[in-house]
C-alpha cells in the first residue's frame, strides 16, 4: 500500500517533468520570440529589451535555458513578471491564492452537496419526468458560456436591481474597522454572483457523473439485498448505494481541485475578482508570457496533486484497493 | 395483528401473484399467476429451468421487483392473513429481514464490498431490534457461530473479498437470520458455489430450520437437491406452477410431463453412467408465451388440445395438484 | 467506417432529444450557408454616430454598439463557430487516432513515451495551453487559430483510441489477419478503425461543443477569431458595453451559442447512450 502510493507519487513527479517541458517548448516553438512583442506594444526600449533578455536567459543556448527554466521551477522560482515587472510570478500567483480558494471552494461544496444530492435523486427516479428534466436542465446548464451568463447575471442583479456587487471582493468602501458580521455579509454579498455563475455551468457535470456512478450501483445485487434484510430507504440509499458510486465523484473531485487554485479566468476576470484567473486576464492583456506560464504550471501542478489526492481517497475508502 | 392465527393455518399464502414489466412492445408477465403455500417448519422447494420466474416469484414477496416492474391485483400475499402487497412503508420495512428472511444466489455480489461483513449483520439486526454497539457485536458472533464462519470473533472486522464463497454465502445466511425471521427465503442459495460447499450449506440450512422451527422456501433448478431436504415441491414452467405434491410423491410418480423431463436431467452418482436426457429446446421468453398448456411445445406426450386450451387444475393424488391434460383423462390401469 | 457513423446518426436520431439536437444543427448549418444572401452586409462599414439599434423591422434582432446588423453577424458568426469547430475537431481526431493507434500497436517505448507525453500534456488545462500559443501573435489569424484548437484536443482521443486498439489487438480476428500474413498498416486499418469509431465519434461530437465554447471564450478574452470578422464570443466582447442601453447585442449571440452547444451534446449524449445502455 505505502509502495503504491510511492509509486503514484513517483508518476505525479514525472508527469510534472514533462509538464515543464512541454510549458518551456511550448515558448520556444512558438513563433517570435515572448518579448519581442513588447517593444511594438510597450514603451520599452531596445535596451531595457536586451537587459531583459538576459534577465529571462533568452539569449543563452537552448540547453542552458532549459536547465535554468528546471532549475528554477524545482526551487520555487517561477520567474519574473513581465506585466508587474520586477514582481515574481511566484509571489504574486501567492498573493491571489485566496480569494480563487474561496470561490472554487464554495463552487466545489455546492456541486459536491447539491450535485451530489439530485445526481442520487434523478439515479432513484430513472426515466420519469423529473429524471429527463434534470437531464435537459442540466445539459443546458453545460452549454452556457461562464462569461456570458455571469454579463447576464450582472446586468440583471447589479446593474437593474443594484441587489448586488458586480465587482471585487469587499466593498472597498467598507472601513476596516466595521464589525465581523458586517464584514462577513459584505463578503457574502460579493460571493454570490460569481459562484451563481460557476455553479450554474459546472453543477450538471457533477449531476451527470453521480447519477451515472449511482445508476451503475443501483443495479447491483447487493442494494436490493441490503433492502432485503428491512433497512430504511435512506440507509439502503447513502450507506449502500452511494457508498460505492462514490469512487467517480472521487475522481471527478480530482480533476475539479485545480479549480480551486487556478478559478475561472473568465468569472474572475468578469467580476474583477482578485483571484488567479484574473491574474491569468491581466497577463493575457499585458501579454505577460512569463505569468501566464506560471500560472499553468502552478494549474498543472494542483492537477496532478488532484489526481493524487483522488487516489489515496480511494485507497481510503475502498478496502479492495487497500489490500492490493 | 389481532386475531390469533389457528396451528394448522399457513404462514405464507400466495394468491392469483402476477409480476408485469410494462415495457415499450407492451406488457410482459414472467411470474403468471401463481398460487401456493407455506407451512410453518416446512420447506418448500420450487423448481423449473432458468427463465420461469422463480427469483421473481421470490422477490415478489418481499416487493423487491425492480422497476419498472410490478405487482397487479388481484395478486396477494398472505403472511399470517396480511397482505404485504397492501402494507404501509414501514411496515413492510419491519417484514423485510423481520419476519422473512432472504438469501441469494451469487453471494460474492450480495455482500457490499465497503463494508465489514460484521457490520452488514449488525445492521440487520439494529434494522429491527434495539441493541446497544456491545450487544450487536457480541449477537453478531454468536449468530457467526451458529452458521459455522471458522474464527468468529476475527471475522467480524473482514471484508466480504477476503471469504471464500462457501464463507460468503455463511454470512448471507447470518444476515437473514439476524432479526429471527419465520420464513427464509433460498434463491438457489449454492449455485454459484463448489460442489462440497453446496451440500454443506444445504445442509446448514436444513438444521437451522430445525433448530429454530423455521419455514424455508428453497428454490433451485436441480430437482437432485430436492429430496430429502423439502417436504413439498412446486414445479414452475413459463412463469406458472404446473405440479405440485409432497416430495416423496413427486418422486415416485411425477403426473406433468415438464416435471418427468426434469428428472430425466439430473445426474445420477450412483448407478451405470447413462446420457442425461435434457428437455430439449429452452424456457421461451415472457413475450413469446404459447398458447394453450404454454409446455406443449417440448412436451413429448402433447395431445391435440394442448395447444389450444390451457389445461385446468387436476389432482392426481390427495395434496397433489397438476396442470396437464394427460393428468385429466383416467389413467390406464 | 461511413456505414457505422451513418447507423449511428440513425441511432442519435431516434433518441427525442438526439432529434432536436440533428434538427436544430441541421437548421444551423444551412443557415450559416445560404445566410449571408439577402441580409445586410454584416461587416456594413461601422456607424458609430447612429449607435445600437434595438430589434424592428429594418433589424431583426437590432444592432450593434456599430450599427451592425446583429442578425447578420450572427449568421456569419455561426459560420466561423461552425467552421472553426469543425475543423480543430477534425484536426484532433486525426492527430489522436493516428497517435493512439501508433502508441496502442507499435507498443514498447514508442507507446511509453507517447503516453508520457500525453499525461504531461494533459495535465495542463487546456485554456492555459492555448493562451500561451495564441499571445504570441498580435492578431493569430484564421487558420492558426484553427490549428491552435486542433493541436490542442487530441490527448483524450488518443488515450480513448489507444486503450480501443489494446482491446482489440488481443481479439482474435485481428490475430488472425496478422497469422495470414496482412502488412501492420492494413490490419491496424481495417480492423482496428471501423472498431474505435463508436468512442470516437462520442469523443468527437463532445469535443465540438467544448470547442465552440472555447472559441467563443477565447473571442472573448480577444486572443480568438479577430476583428471585424464576427464571432459569437467577439460580439459579446464588443457588446459588453452597452450591456444595459443595448441588452440585445450580448443576448442574441450568447443564446446562439448556447443553442448549437446544447445541439451538439444532445446529439453527443444520444449516440453515448446508443453505443452504452447501461449510460441511458
Ligand atoms: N428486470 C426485468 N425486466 C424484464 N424482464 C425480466 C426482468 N427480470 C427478469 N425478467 C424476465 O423474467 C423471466 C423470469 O426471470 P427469473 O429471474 O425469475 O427466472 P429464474 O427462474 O429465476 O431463472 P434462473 O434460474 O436463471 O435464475 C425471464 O425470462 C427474464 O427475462
Ligand atoms: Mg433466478
Amino acid at each position: 500500500m505505502i509502495r503504491w502510493l510511492l509509486r503514484r507519487l513517483a508518476q505525479a513527479v514525472a508527469t510534472f517533468l514533462v509538464v515543464t517541458l512541454l510549458l518551456f517548448l511550448l515558448m520556444r516553438v512558438a513563433p517570435g520570440d515572448p518579448l519581442a512583442r513588447l517593444v511594438d506594444q510597450r514603451r520599452v526600449s531596445p535596451e531595457e529589451l536586451s537587459l531583459l533578455r538576459a534577465r529571462f536567459g533568452l539569449d543563452q543556448p537552448i540547453g542552458q535555458q532549459l536547465g535554468q527554466f528546471l532549475q528554477g521551477v524545482s526551487s520555487g522560482d517561477l520567474g519574473v513578471s513581465i506585466a508587474h515587472y520586477p514582481d515574481q510570478v511566484s509571489t504574486l500567483l501567492w498573493t491571489r491564492l485566496g480569494p480563487s480558494v474561496l470561490l472554487g471552494g464554495t463552487v466545489l461544496l455546492i456541486n459536491f452537496t447539491l450535485g451530489v444530492w439530485l445526481g442520487v435523486f434523478q439515479a432513484e427516479r430513472r426515466g420519469s419526468r423529473w429524471d429527463r428534466w434534470l437531464t435537459r436542465l442540466s445539459l443546458t446548464g453545460y452549454s452556457v458560456p461562464s462569461f456570458w451568463l455571469a454579463l447576464i447575471l450582472v446586468a440583471i442583479f447589479s446593474l437593474h436591481w443594484h441587489w448586488l456587487p458586480a465587482t471585487q471582493m469587499t466593498d472597498p468602501l467598507l472601513s476596516g474597522s466595521a464589525p465581523l458580521a458586517t464584514k462577513a455579509i459584505d463578503l457574502v454579498r460579493h460571493l454570490i454572483l460569481p459562484v451563481l455563475t460557476l455553479s450554474l455551468v459546472s453543477l450538471a457535470s457533477a449531476m451527470r457523473y453521480q447519477r451515472t456512478a449511482m445508476l451503475e450501483v443501483l443495479r447491483l445485487d447487493f442494494v436490493r439485498a441490503a433492502a432485503a434484510r428491512g433497512l430504511t430507504p435512506g440507509q439502503v440509499r447513502w450507506r449502500h448505494a452511494w457508498r460505492n458510486a462514490l469512487f467517480p465523484m472521487l475522481t471527478l473531485l480530482g480533476l475539479w481541485i485545480p479549480f480551486l487554485v487556478t478559478g475561472s479566468v473568465f468569472v474572475e476576470a468578469i467580476f474583477n475578482w482578485p483571484g488567479i484567473g484574473a491574474l491569468a486576464a491581466e497577463a493575457i492583456l499585458g501579454r505577460d508570457y512569463p505569468l501566464l506560464q506560471g500560472t499553468a504550471m502552478l494549474a498543472a501542478a494542483v492537477v496532478l496533486l488532484g489526481n493524487l489526492l483522488a487516489d489515496v481517497g480511494h485507497l481510503l475508502l475502498d478496502p479492495r484497493v487497500r489490500a492490493t | 395483528m389481532g386475531v390469533p392465527t389457528p396451528p394448522s393455518s399457513p404462514l405464507l399464502t400466495v394468491n392469483d401473484l402476477h409480476v408485469v414489466f410494462s415495457t415499450r412492445d407492451g406488457d410482459v408477465s414472467p411470474v403468471d399467476g401463481v398460487s401456493f403455500e407455506i407451512r410453518r417448519g416446512e420447506t418448500l422447494a420450487m423448481v423449473g429451468e432458468s427463465g420461469c420466474g422463480k427469483s421473481l416469484t421470490c422477490l415478489a414477496l418481499l416487493r423487491l421487483i425492480p422497476p419498472p416492474g410490478h405487482i397487479p391485483p388481484p395478486s396477494q400475499i398472505l403472511l399470517d392473513g396480511q397482505d404485504i402487497l397492501t402494507m404501509a412503508p414501514e411496515a413492510l420495512r419491519q417484514v423485510r429481514g423481520g419476519r422473512i428472511g432472504m438469501i441469494f444466489q451469487d453471494p460474492s455480489t450480495s455482500l457490499n464490498p465497503v463494508l465489514t461483513v460484521g457490520s452488514q449483520v449488525a445492521e440487520a439486526i439494529a434494522a429491527h431490534q434495539k441493541a446497544s454497539k456491545r450487544e450487536l457485536k457480541t449477537r453478531v458472533i454468536t449468530l457467526f457461530e451458529e452458521v459455522g464462519l471458522p474464527d468468529p470473533a476475527s471475522r467480524y472486522g473482514a471484508y466480504p473479498h477476503q471469504l471464500s464463497g462457501g464463507q460468503r454465502q455463511r454470512v448471507m445466511i447470518a444476515i437473514a437470520l439476524a432479526a429471527e425471521p419465520d420464513l427464509l427465503l433460498a434463491d438457489e442459495p449454492t449455485t454459484a458455489l463448489d460442489v462440497t460447499v453446496q451440500a454443506q450449506i444445504l445442509e446448514l440450512l436444513d438444521r437451522i430450520r430445525r433448530a429454530r422451527g423455521m419455514s424455508i422456501l428453497l428454490i433451485t433448478h436441480d430437482l437432485g437437491l430436492v429430496a430429502g431436504r423439502a417436504d413439498r415441491v412446486a414445479v414452475m414452467y413459463a412463469g406458472q406452477i404446473v405440479e405440485e405434491a409432497a416430495t416423496e410423491k413427486l418422486f415416485q410418480s411425477p403426473a406433468h410431463p415438464y416435471t418427468r423431463g426434469l428428472f430425466a436431467s439430473i445426474p445420477k452418482i450412483t448407478g451405470p453412467k447413462q446420457r442425461l436426457a435434457p428437455i430439449p429446446g429452452v424456457v421461451p421468453r415472457p413475450s413469446r408465451w404459447p398458447t394453450g398448456c404454454r409446455f406443449h411445445p417440448r412436451c413429448p406426450d402433447v395431445l391435440s388440445q394442448c395447444a389450444a386450451t390451457a389445461p385446468p387444475e387436476t389432482r392426481p393424488a390427495a395434496n397433489h395438484r397438476s396442470w396437464c391434460w394427460l393428468t385429466e383423462q383416467p389413467k390406464a390401469p | 467506417m461511413t456505414g457505422s457513423i451513418w447507423s449511428a446518426l440513425q441511432r442519435a436520431w431516434r433518441d427525442p432529444g438526439g432529434r432536436v439536437g440533428i434538427v436544430v444543427l441541421v437548421g444551423l448549418v444551412l443557415a450559416a450557408l445560404l445566410g449571408p444572401f439577402g441580409l445586410p452586409d454584416p461587416l456594413a462599414a461601422p456607424n458609430p454616430i447612429a449607435g445600437a439599434q434595438p430589434p424592428g423591422p429594418d433589424h431583426l434582432l437590432g444592432t450593434d454598439p456599430l450599427s451592425r446588423d446583429v442578425f447578420a453577424r450572427l449568421v456569419t458568426g455561426a459560420r466561423i463557430s461552425l467552421t472553426v469547430a469543425g475543423l480543430a475537431v477534425l484536426l484532433a481526431v486525426t492527430i489522436g487516432a493516428a497517435v493512439g493507434i501508433l502508441a496502442g500497436y507499435l507498443g514498447g517505448i514508442v507507446d511509453s513515451v507517447l503516453m508520457r507525453l500525453v499525461d504531461g500534456a494533459m495535465a495542463i488545462p487546456r485554456l492555459f495551453i492555448l493562451l500561451l500559443l495564441t499571445l504570441v501573435w498580435e492578431r493569430i489569424p484564421l487558420a492558426a487559430f484553427i490549428l491552435v484548437i486542433g493541436l490542442t484536443g487530441w490527448f483524450g482521443t488518443s488515450r480513448l483510441v489507444r486503450g480501443e486498439v489494446l482491446r482489440l489487438r488481443s481479439a482474435e480476428f485481428v490475430q488472425a489477419a496478422g497469422a495470414l500474413g496482412a502488412s501492420s498498416a492494413r490490419v491496424m486499418l481495417r480492423h482496428l478503425f471501423p472498431n474505435a469509431t463508436g468512442p470516437i465519434l462520442v469523443a468527437a461530437t463532445l469535443g465540438v461543443g467544448e470547442v465552440i465554447l472555447l472559441e467563443a471564450g477565447l473571442s472573448f478574452l480577444g486572443v480568438g477569431v479577430q476583428p471585424p470578422t464576427p464571432s459569437w464570443g467577439g460580439m459579446i466582447l464588443d457588446a459588453r458595453s452597452v450591456l444595459m442601453t443595448a441588452p440585445w447585442a450580448a443576448v442574441f449571440p450568447g443564446l446562439a451559442i448556447v443553442m448549437t452547444v446544447l445541439a451538439v451534446n444532445l446529439i453527443g449524449d444520444a449516440l453515448q447512450s446508443g453505443f452504452d445502455p447501461r449510460s441511458a
